[in-house]
């Protein structure tokens, strides 16, 4: 590697600091007083509002602008156990989930294992049009299946319910059992099957367990979002299967925000629970490059 | 295999009917229910499409969705990209568990979320309150306005760009930070010539994906929102079920569609464009 | 805790009292409960190249990166040219580092790589493309200013990186293994670059490695470390040739350790096998120590030439020279033969030691001495002549 002998590089005796070479003062970032406003501010703007609904489902009221409630009570908890038709969209909630989530398993995970550890003809277009029906505004989804299952007589029935939590949960259980499967070395499954084992033994014995957390991340995923479905099941199910999301948006305009609120709460505890187990996984770096585009 | 020609067969039998749909052709159990009907002949007409559009009220609603939209996004992307990048260039407890916090919404349902800030922001709601007892002017009721349903569309949308933007942060080597301080590049500076130019990426799928989003958006404005103008998403459903107008509502639901995929092909030409300025 | 008489603090940029680049005193620190740096003392004087050599986890790149700035210690004094900069953050200290593995902003070009602090610094564009241009000129990239770096070899893009902290003409150049990505031959080309560059700008350099050959090969000076703390700071050929403690005779080359008793005769192994030796005697210890003896300093005679008598157990063929394991009565030895040599397992020499080090006892890591990284090339040649021809050679290494 050629060193070119010249002048100009070879530094000589520093006398004193060299001022061209000192980079101007950029000055504090933000000043510490600034960053703290901003953090409060934020925390504030996200969580305050979640706090906010469970002090309603325990309050009597408020004489306004007094931020604390008259007096607590349990009243509104009691209204909404009591409340049959409230206490019967819980039980279709309930119910109606863990349905879509085994139909979504069925129909997913054998995709997901084909997307994930083979090249098969028309990937792409498999891949893009699973995707692009979810970046899809699901209104328009759901407006323009309207005509098809009133064609199937599906309207206002459980299946066309199903159908239509379906959509939401397809994106989950192909995508994240998808990378699940993919990321399982090929060193796995080869030695498998230098043991002997058959292609479904493999996906049975190797596969299946070594992507597990995958599956069970979007299992979570796939059951909140047919569980917290509300825009579609309003409406296909309405008026003869009201689920608990499609039930808020009747309490919200009709009933006491007392009751609302109470609902509301009910109605996270399944997702935030969920949510919480899944969480390690949901941060982890295996979503993390799931979530990476390049 | 057989199992993904059956399921991949329905998105594109809902996005075929998309087309038959706006015609108004043979959706005839449909056009039963409905009312101001316009029927077509052959392969069908666009007097439907066009009837809407010459619609004022409609009009005003496009542009108030794409008004939600663009700053929604805009929001997201800036307070999601400021949240992530400070947290990889100066990591404290702080910005940890500011991240932490940014993802929480992800775990509520949209519904519960509309309810939570439609009572907080509302009137008479703890911002209206807060406001009134320190003695501030101005109302701070953003129930039934647009203001409330942008803060509520960024509330609902923040956590997808927080976790989006800091996969993409991920990827880069804590040696180039170092050697860009190294350097005498202060935060400012290295977020913004090392850092950000190296998210363009991830950057432009959270706009897109945060604007489609609100573009197709129902719950929240349906909660939160005014009643005039209506967000596309809320007045689709309107239409269908509060004025049995099937044929509109499917034209509206499209015209949400032809707006997104807009936004699509922009997203799509942008990458294209740095696919070839790469190579 | 600080030693008294450092240098103070100066105002201004004067030179400093010793003449010294950078001196450290008593830096220490801890990560929770482990202490990674213990109270380390070091001065580094102008224009000086030196390694801090170590086995992984030992504080080098720790120390390393306080002195640039990246951490900050716990306790002690960091001064350069005079001034304490312990509080001066990174972006504005006069140290510049060369970063283990790819550090190059891979958005940027070359060009704009190397003047990205040129361009901090307000230099006008012109001045700018013309130090870039003589930088590249500097590692023999002329014209590739404009690719990016994605476009390079592993070895280029060191080289871009190398380039890019002279380019802030600092202080002091820190480099953080700066070859341990590279193969090996790339690592040699890399490495001489590295120095002759030094050599020619004249910047003080602090490297920090794992591998002694690059530490012996380039540095006015070595620091060894191990554990936190400095064993030996010294010229390559003393820290080699009189390792002051025993991690740093095992860490540096090959090293024979035995249980013995060092006396006039020689060293008593064992019950009562006697070794004469040749040349230096290290420092008498009382009592029965732990002996160290380098391969290279066992010299093979034919049976019965007046050494002590010993059988060879193994022979291996290393590339140009052979290694050979004898026996000692109860204790094994390596020792090295030319590749010509005739010896086979099964026959009987008789050794003797040409220089030995002395040790105090410690639990054995192994008679055999620590695993050293290069191959040990050249330290075979010289013995040639004294195994062949049973002269002795003026010691030490070559």
């Amino acid at each position: 590697m050629p060193v070119h002998a010249e002048g100009g590089l070879v530094r000589e005796e520093r006398v004193g600091g060299r001022p061209e070479l000192e980079v101007k003062r950029t000055g504090s970032f933000v000043t510490p007083v600034v960053s703290v406003v901003l953090f409060v501010a934020a925390v504030f703007f996200i969580v305050a509002p979640l706090g906010w609904l469970l002090v309603l489902s325990f309050a009597k009221g408020f004489n306004f602008p007094s931020l604390t409630p008259t007096s607590i009570t349990l009243g509104w908890w009691r209204d909404v156990f009591n409340s049959p038709g409230l206490v019967h969209s819980v039980f279709l909630s309930v119910t109606i989930a863990p349905v879509v989530l085994v139909v979504s398993a069925v129909l997913c995970l054998p995709a997901a294992y084909a997307i994930g550890r083979s090249d098969f003809f028309g990937k792409r277009a498999v891949l893009l049009s699973i995707f692009s029906v979810n970046a899809f505004p699901r209104i328009s989804l759901y407006v323009s299946m309207i005509p098809l299952l009133f064609l199937l007589n599906l309207m206002g029935t459980i299946l066309g319910v199903v159908v239509v939590q379906l959509i939401g949960t397809l994106l989950f259980m192909t995508w994240i059992p998808a990378t699940g499967f993919a990321a399982v070395p090929a060193e796995l499954v080869e030695a498998a099957r230098d043991a002997g084992a058959t292609k479904f033994q493999v996906f049975r014995r190797v596969l299946l367990p070594l992507a597990r957390p995958s599956i069970t991340v979007a299992a979570v995923l796939a059951f909140l979002a047919a569980f917290d479905e509300a825009q579609g099941t309003f409406l296909v199910g309405a008026p003869n299967y009201i689920t608990m999301p499609v039930q808020m948006y009747n309490l919200v305009l009709n009933y006491p925000v007392g009751v609302s609120a109470v609902f509301a709460v009910l109605l996270s505890i399944p997702s935030v629970l969920l949510l919480l187990s899944v969480r390690k996984v949901l941060f982890g770096a295996g979503t993390s490059s799931a979530f990476h585009l390049r | 295999m057989i199992f993904l020609a059956v399921f991949g067969g329905l998105p594109i039998i809902f996005s075929l009917l998309l087309v038959l749909g706006h015609l108004g052709g043979p959706n005839s159990a449909v056009s039963e229910l409905g009312q101001g009907e316009i029927s077509g002949h052959g392969i069908g007409t666009l007097a439907a499409v066009t009837s809407l559009l010459e619609n004022s009220a409609f009009q005003q609603n496009v542009i108030a969705t794409l008004v939600v939209m663009a700053i929604s996004s805009l929001v997201v992307l800036a307070s999601g990209a400021t949240l992530t990048v400070w947290h990889r260039l100066r990591p404290s407890k702080a910005t940890a568990i500011l991240q932490f916090v940014s993802v929480v919404p992800l775990f509520i349902p949209v519904v519960i979320a509309s309810f939570a800030l439609w009572t907080f922001w509302g009137d008479r709601g703890f911002a209206n309150s807060l406001g009134a007892l320190i003695g501030l002017p101005h109302d701070f009721i953003f129930s039934a306005t647009l203001e409330g349903v942008v803060l509520a569309e960024v509330w609902v949308s923040l956590p997808f760009a927080v976790l989006l933007l800091r996969a993409g942060l991920a990827g880069m080597s804590d040696r180039s930070l170092d050697a860009a301080r190294d350097a005498g590049a202060g935060p400012l500076r290295v977020a913004r010539q090392i850092v950000l130019p190296q998210l363009r990426t991830e950057l432009t799928v959270v706009f897109c994906f945060t604007a489609v989003g609100v573009l197709g958006s129902f719950t929240v404005p349906y909660i939160i929102g005014p009643a005039k103008p209506l967000l596309l998403g809320v007045d689709a459903v309107d239409t269908f079920t509060s004025y049995n107008e099937p044929q509109q509502a499917a034209v509206i639901g499209f015209a949400i569609f032809v707006l997104a995929a807009v936004i699509g092909c922009l997203y799509a030409a942008g990458s294209r464009m740095r696919r070839a300025r790469a190579r | 805790m600080t030693r008294p008489g450092t240098a103070e603090r100066v105002a201004g940029h004067g030179t400093s009292e010793r003449g010294s680049e950078l001196v450290l005193a008593g830096i220490s620190k801890w990560f929770g409960r482990a202490l990674a740096v213990d109270s380390v003392d070091l001065t580094v004087a102008r224009r000086e190249f030196v390694t801090v050599l170590g086995p992984s986890g030992c504080g080098k790149t720790t120390l390393l990166r306080m002195i640039g700035g990246f951490i900050e210690p716990d306790d002690g004094q960091i001064i350069i040219d005079g001034s304490d900069v312990r509080k001066v953050p990174v972006e504005r200290r006069p140290t510049a580092m060369l970063f283990q593995g790819y550090s190059l902003w891979p958005h940027l070009s070359v060009a704009r790589n190397i003047g990205f602090g040129l361009e901090l610094r307000h230099w006008r564009r012109r001045e700018i493309a013309a130090r870039v241009a003589e930088l590249l000129e500097l590692v023999g990239l002329e014209g590739f200013g404009d690719r990016l770096p994605h476009e390079l070899s592993g070895g280029q893009q060191q080289r871009v990186a190398l380039v890019r902290a002279l380019a802030l003409d600092p202080r002091i150049l820190l480099l953080d293994e700066p070859f341990s990505s590279l193969d090996l031959k790339l690592r040699l080309e890399l490495r001489n670059a590295v120095r002759a560059i030094q050599r020619r700008v004249g910047t003080t350099t602090i490297l920090v490695t794992h591998d002694q050959d690059e530490a012996l090969e380039l540095s006015d000076r070595v620091v060894v470390m191990s554990k936190g703390h400095i064993e030996q700071t010294g010229e390559p050929t003393e820290v080699y040739d009189r390792p002051r403690t025993r991690f740093v005779a095992e860490f540096i080359g090959s090293m024979n350790f035995l249980d013995g008793t060092l006396g006039p005769q020689g060293v008593t192994v064992g019950p009562s096998t006697r070794v004469p030796v040749t040349d230096e005697q290290l420092p008498v210890g009382h009592g029965s120590q732990s002996i160290g003896v380098r391969p290279e300093d066992v010299m093979i005679e034919g049976a019965g030439a007046g050494g002590a008598p010993a059988d060879v157990e193994s022979v291996t063929l290393r590339g140009h020279y052979k290694e050979l394991v004898l026996r000692l009565g109860t204790v094994s030895l390596r020792a090295y033969a030319p590749k010509e040599s005739v010896l086979q397992a099964g026959d009987s020499v008789s050794c003797r030691f040409r220089r030995v080090h002395q040790f105090p006892r410690e639990p054995v890591t192994g008679l055999l001495g620590a695993a050293r990284s290069g191959d040990g090339a050249g330290e075979g040649d010289l013995l040639d002549l004294a195994a062949t021809s049973g002269e002795k050679l003026p010691g030490g290494r070559q």
